[in-house]
């Protein structure tokens, strides 16, 4: 896959509402105003301050990537196409949009040129001990995830993005309704629609799977 | 115990896959960031990049001044007449009356207007 570089797509209403998104929860303001200060030093060629960004969100866009695609190699290669955008992108950042927003819009534009571009192609499953399930709980609730794995990952595969995307966002990256909300450009009811036809349909792909 | 063995409704599973990550990048992955870095480090930065609405709204601005411009500067010819067809003698009076209508008269107005009602012939003497 070529890692083209190109200027980010926002639509304006979406950049609007991130525009517009207020920080729900005052932890996890504080923590995008350390990324969005990072992300102005980065702007302005502040290099460290680039590889903070990337050292805190590389794992979390490679696991968003890598269940939305179903390959490892694809995954790292918009992962790294993101903090290029990120990069060049940087000024257009306003603070009152949480960091997550942007960084999750910028991910899904990625994704959907990817999606729309790609042929269907094989899935590259990673090894499950590449995965960190419940690093609270190692014992037979990880196992018997692992023996999951495989089926899950083919049907999320399987799963329209429009219900996939929303259920990583909220379950896998921690987003709050609003920020994921406004990083999918849709109303917070229409999110709630989504993620519940779509855990019902992963749960449907799951069971004719198995 | 079999993935079969399983039901895959499970709510805590189901979440617990989706929120599974994963654990660590390969060394290749952060050597293609090294150079990923490297390459942004000597890119130019643009700082002041005009948004795409104002873009569009100055290029809509150009355009429709520009045609303002032809279209005031446009050397427009006048119509040409319409076709006549009419009897020669009535083309040539018209003719001629084009050719006359700049001239300059050569009777004060006052005489012109004796003249003009002049009856047209005198009744025969007889």
């Amino acid at each position: 896959m070529s890692t083209t570089p190109a200027f980010p797509s926002f639509s304006a209403a979406g950049w609007l509402a991130a525009w517009l998104a207020e920080p729900v929860d005052t932890a996890g303001a504080s923590a995008g105003d350390k990324d969005a200060a990072w992300l102005e030093r980065a702007g302005r060629g502040d290099e460290p301050a680039l590889q903070r960004l990337f050292d805190k969100w590389k794992l979390p866009l490679l696991s968003f990537f890598y269940r939305s695609l179903g390959s490892r190699v694809d995954a790292e290669d918009l992962t790294l196409e993101v903090f290029v955008r990120l990069h060049r992108s940087a000024h257009r950042y306003r603070r009152s949009a949480r960091f997550s927003t942007f960084l999750f819009h910028i991910a899904r534009n990625l994704l959907l040129n990817e999606l729309r571009r790609r042929k269907r192609k094989p899935a590259e499953p990673v090894p499950p001990g590449t995965l960190e399930y419940l690093a609270a709980d190692p014992g037979p609730g990880a196992h018997r995830l692992a023996e999951l794995e495989e089926v899950f990952q083919r049907a999320l595969e399987r799963l329209p993005e429009k219900y996939r995307t929303p259920l990583l966002l909220l379950q896998q990256q921690h987003l709050e309704y609003p920020e994921a909300a406004a990083a999918l450009d849709i109303s917070e009811n229409a999110l709630r629609v989504l993620v519940h036809r779509g855990r019902r349909l992963l749960r449907e792909e799951m069971e004719a799977l198995q | 115990m079999s993935p079969s063995d399983h039901d895959p409704r499970s709510d805590d599973d189901l979440d617990a896959l989706l929120a599974s990550r994963i654990k660590e990048t390969t060394p290749e992955f952060e050597a293609r960031w090294v150079a990923c870095k490297r390459r942004l480090r000597t890119e130019p930065r643009s700082r002041h990049v005009v948004p795409a609405w104002a873009a569009w709204l100055g290029l809509m601005s150009a355009g429709v001044a520009l045609v303002a411009i032809l279209l005031a500067l446009h050397p427009w010819r006048p119509v040409p007449p319409p076709v006549r067809n009419l009897a020669p003698d009535v083309d040539e009076l018209l003719t001629m009356d084009a050719v006359l209508q700049p001239a300059a008269a050569l009777l004060d107005a006052e005489n012109r207007d004796a003249l003009l009602n002049l009856p047209a012939s005198r009744p025969p003497k007889t």
